[in-house]
């Protein structure tokens, strides 16, 4: 895979602004990363106020893990495959709201904003918003949008802004605000957690169940070529709570725009807690999506991910069992056409015995893609009755698409069921001729074809409105994709 | 309707038809029998479009057009239908979704307005109710995990659902008990209309019980080496194969 030929974008940004640049250039500056991000660091305090000096002792631990770190490169296992270098070879800068992209930026806590239901959106990106009941949180440009956001239920929980919740309720917060940090996390993370700007904040008490669906929206918004947002999400369920959450990062318009989120998830003792994202960026969109999630006993977790379009996108999603009887179901779909890459890094670790973990992954690679699985389960060498379960399977539309797939068993425990399987393969032959033998165009038979490999991941979510959301926007992709593909299916 | 002429076909430069010549008219039903690698699937197969059929000489028309230059979706379009010896296990594609999307096509390349969801349904059920399948076929995965005699009966469905002029028959019968010979006969006998037609390939004399052909071809080596009335079924059932062997050595 080479690098995308998108031409350099000359930076706009002046000498003495706090501008970081990629890693080629590292040896050449004179300020350091250090004293750049502080100075973006300050920019970001005049937006969040810091209410607990916690808060800054993270963002000042991750900014010197990150400083010893840098940015990785190819010679880094772990990112043999993903091109940082499309991201860092841009300045990048903290997103910064001089003029709001979030016209309803108020200071009353997000808890008791209740906008109606009719409220009409005017942006670009409405369009987006579901036709199904659910609690909404909209974030433009990293900035907490209340006036689209709504919160439909009331009870024994949170539903906010994280940035918010900061000032609000500093304590509670901090219990687990980045404690799922580790020496280990990306420079990206770690840059997240230093320049984080707002993100949901979900909290939910012990025994509740949330009635709706909350979906986070993160909404990419006109940024100027340099500027980078860092979402940052919060979501604990208490003991025996249950939530489900649908999150959706996209981009309203065709400039380019990058974003290093994170998510962290606190599944504790017999709660249940599902996280579907979308990743539906369009043309030019980088994301750096980290996701980290704890599960106490006897907890549930689902996790699908849906990667539709995007220049870059890379995922790592990391579970840790910390109690036993838990149980989770990682699955998800990509898509990589063009040149886009898109890399699912997994990394499941069973610290602990009797817990059981899942893995479906579905791809499609078509023109240059690349498209990337690494699976890894580690089971502890306590973690005895350990059942492990991945599957990886891959469709290959192009000669020049690849794919890299890997699972990483590393099991030090000897009582352990553990499954893998990784396949890549082209379309059946005789399945196309099948669907043609009845009259079915041949681009509309492997579209049917396609669509009907891809829904298995789909298919798994709750019969609503976002399922639909979700499998007309992954069917329409793979109508896109496909070379001459413009038939439709009935 | 169907005129096959001098057709010789390879399969990986090994010849399988030599010199094939065959007539079918509307209204006809034609059986061709013949031992196992005579070269049936293989003539059903060219004339549906399978990729890897190398034609090498002759020419196939159908409804007076050239057969041979159409894509396979075209030529199922224009009326063509096969039913598959083996029909193909496609998982995530629904029966209905399936066949909705053939029929519309089909509809769509005869100037006819697509079927609704609701008229759909009330088509598949009606056919299906006189092929005596279960209606949850409809929302099951396209032969997937079919047993052999569900596959037979699901590619009758779809015949009787698209109504073609000329219809294929690959060794319909085989794996087939003797109700469901029956009902899948019937299905054939009720879609006969005097403007279409049938080639029906079988190893067992049984099936033409049911569907009573005009013409019987004995194929051999991937020729055609003996045609007769109905009749000529039944010698081969009593006979078998041997006599045509011999015979058809002693002209060769
Ligand atoms: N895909 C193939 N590759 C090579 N040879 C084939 C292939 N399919 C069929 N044949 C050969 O062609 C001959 C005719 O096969 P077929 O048409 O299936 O016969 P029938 O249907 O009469 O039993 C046989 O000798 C068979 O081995
Ligand atoms: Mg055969």
């Amino acid at each position: 895979m080479s690098s995308t030929p998108s031409p350099p974008i000359a930076d706009p940004v002046p000498a003495k602004s706090p501008a970081l640049d990629g890693q080629s250039q590292e040896d050449q500056r004179a300020p350091s990363y250090r004293e750049q991000m502080l100075q973006q660091l300050a920019q970001r305090q005049s937006v969040a106020p810091v209410a607990l000096p916690f808060f800054q002792e993270r963002r000042d631990l991750a900014l010197a893990a990150f400083e010893r770190q840098g940015f990785p490169d190819r010679r880094h296992e772990e990112w043999k495959y993903t091109p940082v270098s499309r991201l860092t070879r841009r300045a990048l800068r903290v997103f910064s709201p001089a003029a709001p992209a979030a016209s309803g930026a108020s200071t009353a806590p997000a808890e008791s904003a209740r906008p109606s239901k009719s409220t009409t959106q005017s942006s670009t990106w409405s369009k987006w918003l579901p036709d199904f009941d659910a609690n909404r949180l909209v974030f433009v440009n990293g900035m907490f949008d209340r006036q689209a956001s709504q919160i439909l239920d009331q009870g024994a929980f949170s539903i906010g802004s994280l940035a918010q919740a900061m000032v609000e309720q500093p304590d509670t917060v901090a219990t687990w605000f980045d404690a799922l940090a580790a020496p280990d996390w990306s420079a990206f993370a770690q840059l997240n957690t230093a320049l984080h700007q707002d993100g949901a904040w979900i909290h939910v008490q012990p025994g509740v169940a949330v009635p709706h669906p909350i979906l986070i929206l993160d909404i990419a918004e006109n940024l100027q070529a340099d500027e980078v947002l860092f979402p940052r999400h919060l979501l604990v369920a208490e003991q025996g709570s249950s939530v489900r959450v649908l999150h959706h990062s996209l981009k309203a318009e065709d400039q380019a725009s990058r974003m290093f989120s994170v998510v962290e998830t606190f599944v504790e003792r017999n709660a249940s807690v599902v996280l579907d994202t979308v990743q539906d960026g369009g043309r030019a969109a980088d994301c750096i999506h980290h996701i980290s999630v704890r599960q106490d006993r006897d907890s549930r977790f689902t996790a699908r991910t849906f990667c539709l379009q995007g220049d870059l996108i890379r995922n790592d999603l990391r579970v840790r069992f910390a109690g036993e009887n838990a149980e989770c179901h990682l699955n998800g779909f990509y898509l990589a056409a063009g040149q886009d890459v898109v890399d699912n890094h997994l990394l499941i670790d069973h610290a602990v015995p009797h817990c059981q973990s899942n893995q479906l992954y579905k791809g499609i690679a078509t023109d240059q893609g690349n498209a990337v699985f690494n699976g890894k389960i580690f089971v502890r060498p306590n973690a005895q009755k350990t059942n492990a379960y991945q599957s990886n399977k891959n469709l290959l539309l192009s000669a020049e698409a690849t794919i890299n797939t890997k699972p990483q068993l590393e099991i030090f425990a000897d009582d352990v069921k553990c499954s893998h399987g990784a396949t890549s393969g082209q379309l059946n032959p005789e399945s196309v001729f099948y669907l043609q033998a009845r009259g079915i165009l041949e681009e509309t038979a492997k579209t049917l074809l396609l669509q009907a490999f891809a829904a298995e991941v789909a298919t798994e979510l709750p019969e609503d409105a976002f399922r639909e959301y979700v499998s007309q926007r992954l069917f329409e992709r793979i109508r896109q994709v496909l070379p001459g593909a413009d038939a439709q299916t009935s | 309707m169907l005129s096959i002429q001098n057709l010789a076909v390879s399969i990986d430069d090994k010849a399988i038809l030599k010199d094939l010549n065959l007539d079918i008219r509307p209204g006809e039903v034609h059986a061709i029998m013949g031992p196992n690698g005579s070269g049936k699937s293989t003539l059903a197969s060219t004339l549906a479009g399978r990729d890897g059929y190398e034609v090498q000489s002759g020419s196939v028309r159908f409804l007076d057009k050239d057969l041979l230059d159409m894509d396979p979706d075209e030529r199922a379009r224009e009326g063509l239908f096969l039913a598959f010896q083996y029909p193909v296990e496609i998982p995530g594609v629904s029966v209905a979704n399936f066949l909705k999307a053939a029929l519309n096509e089909r509809r769509k390349h005869q100037g006819q307005d697509p079927l609704d969801a609701r008229q759909f349904l009330i088509e598949a059920k009606k056919e299906m109710a006189a092929l005596e399948m279960d209606p949850s076929f409809l929302s099951r995965s396209l032969n997937e995990g079919f047993s052999g005699g569900e596959k037979k009966r699901n590619e009758i469905f779809q015949m009787a659902m698209l109504q073609p002029k000329l219809a294929i028959l690959d060794e319909t019968d085989s794996g087939l008990d003797i109700d469901a010979l029956r009902i899948v006969a019937g299905g054939v006998n009720a879609l006969r209309n005097g403007q279409n037609a049938f080639l029906v390939i079988t190893h067992y004399q049984r099936l033409l019980d049911y569907i009573v052909p005009d013409f019987v071809h004995v194929l051999y080596d991937g020729r055609i080496v003996k045609t007769g009335p109905k009749e000529l079924a039944q010698e081969l059932e009593v006979r078998g194969y041997d006599w045509i062997r011999e015979e058809y050595s002693a002209i060769a």
